[in-house]
């Protein structure tokens, strides 16, 4: 049912060993009056065809700043990809002009965000809005894009004659929906999705995630889940990487990230969770201190302020992120194998 | 009790510091500081007036009359009847600040009570204030200025009065939408509960935290009195001979257009440069008072 | 669990229509009660004007029973509003004809006029104002804005008197008065129209600013749409809101300041005839043309608000009738942060 047009895909020519998406030694700054905000620092992942990676971190780590640079949405006053390349199906995005990019962002690449309260246009019909990106990225009439919007309504549980009605008249659950019908209305090979429940009532999250994951197992979408929550994490990505201060700290799948845990942030992160299990009462083990300031980052690992582990090699050299085992599992860490020492006691 | 005082103390060391901070970034702003300058400046001749230009506005060598700018030391040349111009615009400094700023301050003055009652009381009086208003508005700023000043009789006194009046409106509106807003806070409802007073809860309490909004539209209103007491004066309606108000300069200056434009383009120049500084002021002052409304 | 009511299909208009008309009335009915006690508290004896100095004191009394000014004021308002309902706006003391056909000749000048330099604000200011906006802090910005701000400082009639020097007196090209045909109506709609402009701009750029900002832009962006349509269709006619509200209130200002255009340029229109009424207070024409460009200006607005509805499909959902056709659907709400 989806597109009965042709899409520009260069998938079909491309030889099977190139991943994906391949982002490389990305680094991103905002140039600002009250400093250089140093937002993503040498960041490298990659991703496979029907794949989910989660990019986990807390506020301010550079994880949004990473979507926009992969989307080329950085605002560019003050935003500025310092370097790096990032390479869809092996062509570098940062070559290409803005005609060239267009094409890919909602027709290649869709990303959703957080807020669905302020996501949709208020005086345009939804309807409309997803039949605009239909028509933007297929040579179609308006009449098979406003058809092919109502399917794609119906798709996400939205009744097709609601075509008609106004964002302000469906709730935070629905518009979220609607946001989500937009951005995979092209059939794009990756969809990045920031945040796209943490604004929902726990309940409807699920509704959502599932209703996500069930339209990614139908188009076979890579998905790139950028999220604070590691129950989300658990239960719909393949692999995880962890950001900490703009950097990737620790990459790997679910077995590695959740039983084999590395980086002693990672290790706090889930320290850090209420736990529910019987006999395991007491205080909550926040991790000490706070991120540091992006304006003024520190030399060395970046961690090191609040860690543990840390000594005089941690403070003055930063390592660069290495596999630590033959399963595709990376830590950026002078002392991981201290600490696995530790954790098997 | 000493906790009390030193809370006291500790309240008003932060309200100086805010203005301070106001002032801090307000700073900043070249232009609006640049702005502020000229203002000052203007003032200052206004008020030096008697001193530097001594022989009055109304000096009249007929011999002397129409000449071009330059010619006999008379800087920006003389008028029909052989005044010096630039004498002219030194006191009617005067007359345009004055008439700028007092009209003002009626309509800022009734506007703020009329406003903090509606605001206030809400209800009834609400009702009736803002319907009043809306009629106000209903007429044309200018209409209504020139209605009540030909009601009223040329002269500059009933000029300030038309103009303040019809600004009354929109400073009614404004603080009636500030006085709203901030009175169904707390703080009022603990003011309440130990039983000050109605009135002495708008002065102390509601008026102080409307101040931003309406020092910014005072500045703003200050300029199209300006403008209006000039469109007045130069319709004869306002300010009249021989008194050099600077729209008066210009209405008199129309006949001799043709040859002798100076008469003209230097009052309305003169206007130009006090509305812009006015301008540029009200909007560094806007935008130091509140950063986040900075566009 | 909200109830919403949602309509289907189209929204019965007409009500809310017909609730902002009746809205308006009791407006210009204050208007008609304030301007007539305006005119009562200035000094001057009606009757004496209209006989001149030279009659004597018997006479003017007979006239001033015969014109009712002795009566009370509130008979003398009930009497002219009563006449005014039949089309009776009074005659003019000077020139002894009906004010009302006397205004009406003139008032389509001035409406001409005040419509023309609206043309002009919004043809100027508009443009320039979105390229500030999506420009801020360039060069672009700044110099417009200072422009703008500088075409704000210029009193009117003055900005007209320059355009007659440069292009009557010196260049030649343009008619310095009269209101004949399109050469003479460019300056004074121009005086009236650059100044506005620049408040035009000054709106639409601010307005432009904080809509920009909003997250449904960057979802515009990222469906790959162009910048010209997101800044155009997204951006622009979310701003429209406050433009339209500005080039109404503008309108307004335009009718009731053409006196002074009307006066620099020697324009036939209700301006200038209502200026000459006040010199020579004749009281009815200046009621009746008060009246009426007050009336126009509260239609004006009217039409603005009518607009509102056409443009945001939320201020439409306000002013739903309970018409037939109300479809009630039950919508989960959930907890939104």
């Amino acid at each position: 049912m989806k597109k009965n047009v042709i899409l520009e895909t260069s998938t079909s020519s491309i030889a099977q060993d190139v991943p994906l998406l391949e982002v490389k030694n990305l680094t991103l700054h905002y140039v600002t009056n009250e400093g250089t905000v140093c937002a993503v620092n040498d960041i490298s992942l990659t991703l496979e065809k029907g794949e989910t990676l989660g990019l986990v971190g807390e506020t301010g780590a550079g994880k949004t700043s990473t979507a926009l640079g992969i989307m080329g949405l950085v605002p560019n006053p003050p935003g500025k990809i310092i370097s790096g390349s990032i390479s869809l199906a092996g062509e570098n995005l940062r070559e290409k002009n803005e005609a060239f990019m267009r094409k890919v962002r909602g027709g290649r690449i869709s990303m959703i965000f957080q807020d669905p309260m302020t996501a949709l246009n208020p005086i345009d019909k939804v309807g409309d809005q997803i039949a605009e990106v239909i028509e933007l990225h297929n040579k179609c009439s308006k009449a098979e894009a406003a058809k092919n919007a109502a399917k794609m309504l119906e798709l996400v549980g939205i009744p097709g004659e609601r075509y008609h009605e106004y964002p302000y008249q469906f709730s935070g659950g629905m518009k979220q929906r609607i946001v989500i019908a937009i951005a995979l209305a092209c059939n794009p090979e990756i969809l990045i999705a920031d945040e796209p429940t943490t604004a929902l009532d726990v309940t409807i999250q699920a509704q959502v995630l599932e209703m996500m994951d069930g339209l990614k197992q139908k188009f076979q979408t890579a998905m790139l889940m950028i999220t604070h929550d590691l129950g989300i994490i658990a239960e719909t990505c393949d692999r995880v990487a962890i950001i900490y201060a703009g950097e990737i700290v620790e990459l790997g799948n679910l077995e590695h990230i959740f039983d084999q845990t590395a980086h002693p942030y990672t290790v706090g992160l889930f320290n850090s969770l209420p736990s529910t299990a019987e006999g395991e009462q007491g205080r909550l083990s926040p991790i000490p201190g706070l991120m540091p300031d992006p304006t003024d980052l520190p030399d060395g690992c970046k961690f090191s302020p609040r860690c543990i582990y840390a000594d005089e090699i941690c403070k003055t050299q930063s390592r660069t992120l290495e596999q630590i085992d033959d399963t595709g599992h990376f830590c950026r860490c002078w002392k991981w194998k201290q600490l696995k020492m530790e954790r098997r006691k | 009790m000493s906790t009390v005082e030193s809370a006291v103390k500790e309240t008003n060391v932060k309200r100086r510091s805010q203005w301070f901070e106001v002032w801090r970034r307000f700073k900043r702003n070249k232009l609006a500081l640049a702005g502020l300058v000229i203002i000052l400046l203007i003032i200052v001749l206004a008020l030096l007036a008697p001193i530097l230009a001594s022989e009055g506005y109304d000096q009249q060598i007929i011999s002397d009359s129409l000449l071009t700018p330059g010619k006999e030391g008379h800087i920006l040349g003389t008028d029909n009847l052989g005044r010096d111009i630039l004498v002219r615009l030194v006191w009617g400094a005067r007359y345009t600040l004055q008439c700028g700023l007092v009209a003002v301050l009626v309509s800022a003055i009734g506007g703020c009570i009329l406003g903090s009652l509606a605001g206030y009381y809400s209800g009834k009086v609400d009702n009736l204030i803002m319907r009043v208003m809306d009629v106000l508005l209903a007429i044309p700023g200018m209409l209504l200025a020139i209605s009540i000043a030909a009601t009223l009789g040329p002269g500059m006194r009933n000029a300030i009065i038309a103009v303040g009046i019809s600004g009354m409106p929109t400073f009614a509106r404004i603080v009636r939408s500030s006085v709203m807003s901030v009175r169904d806070m707390e703080y009022i409802e603990a003011a309440t509960a130990i039983n000050a007073g109605d009135m002495r809860i708008i002065l102390k309490h509601v008026l102080p935290n409307v101040m931003a909004p309406i020092l910014v539209q005072t500045t703003l209103s200050v300029a199209n009195a300006i403008m209006q007491t000039a469109s007045l004066s130069f319709l004869g309606l306002g300010v009249q001979a021989p008194i050099p108000e600077w729209g008066a300069m210009i209405s008199s200056g129309r006949s001799y257009l043709r040859g002798y434009g100076y008469m003209v383009t230097a009052p309305g120049l003169a206007i130009m440069m006090l509305v812009f500084s006015i301008n540029i002021f009200g909007d560094g002052l806007r935008d130091a008072l509140d950063p986040k409304l900075k566009t | 669990m909200e109830n919403l009511e949602i309509i289907k299909g189209g929204i019965d208009l007409s009500s809310y229509i017909m609730k902002r008309c009746l809205m308006v009335i009791p407006v210009i009915l204050g208007v008609i009660l304030l301007i007539f006690i305006i005119l009562q508290a200035s000094p001057g004896d009606p009757a004496r004007m209209i006989l001149g100095e030279a009659a004597s004191n018997e006479q003017v009394e007979a006239l001033r029973i015969e014109l009712g000014l002795n009566d009370p004021i509130a008979v003398q308002l009930g009497r002219y509003l009563l006449n005014l309902v039949q089309g009776d706006f009074g005659t003019s003391y000077v020139s002894k004809t009906p004010v009302l056909q006397e205004v009406l000749t003139r008032f389509p000048t001035t409406l001409l006029l005040a419509t023309l330099s609206v043309v002009f604000m919004v043809i100027l200011g508009i443009p320039i104002g979105i390229i500030s906006a999506v420009k801020q802090y360039s060069w672009v910005d700044n110099i417009s804005t200072t422009i703008a701000l500088i075409g704000v400082s210029m009193p009117t009639f003055w900005t007209g008197m320059l355009m007659v020097m440069l292009f009557s007196l010196y260049l030649g090209w343009l008619p310095a008065s009269g209101f004949y045909g399109p050469k003479y109506w460019l300056m004074p709609a121009l005086s009236i129209g650059i100044a506005n402009a620049a408040t035009m701009t000054r709106l639409t750029r601010s307005s432009m600013l904080e809509v920009i900002r909003q997250d449904y832009i960057r979802t515009a962006r990222a469906k790959g749409q162009s910048e010209r349509k997101v800044i155009l269709n997204h951006a622009f006619k979310n701003s429209l809101l406050p433009v339209i509200t500005m080039i109404g209130i503008q309108l307004g200002i335009a009718l009731g300041g053409a006196m002074v255009t009307e006066s620099v340029f020697s324009i036939p229109g209700l301006g200038s005839y209502m200026l000459s009424a006040i010199k020579t207070r004749d009281y009815p024409v200046i009621q009746g043309g008060v009246i009426l460009i007050a009336t126009s200006f509260c239609i004006v607005n009217l039409i603005v608000d009518i607009l509102y509805a056409f443009i945001d499909p939320r201020i439409k959902a306000q002013y739903k009738s309970k018409a037939k056709n109300i479809k009630k659907i039950q919508i989960e709400e959930d907890n939104v942060a």
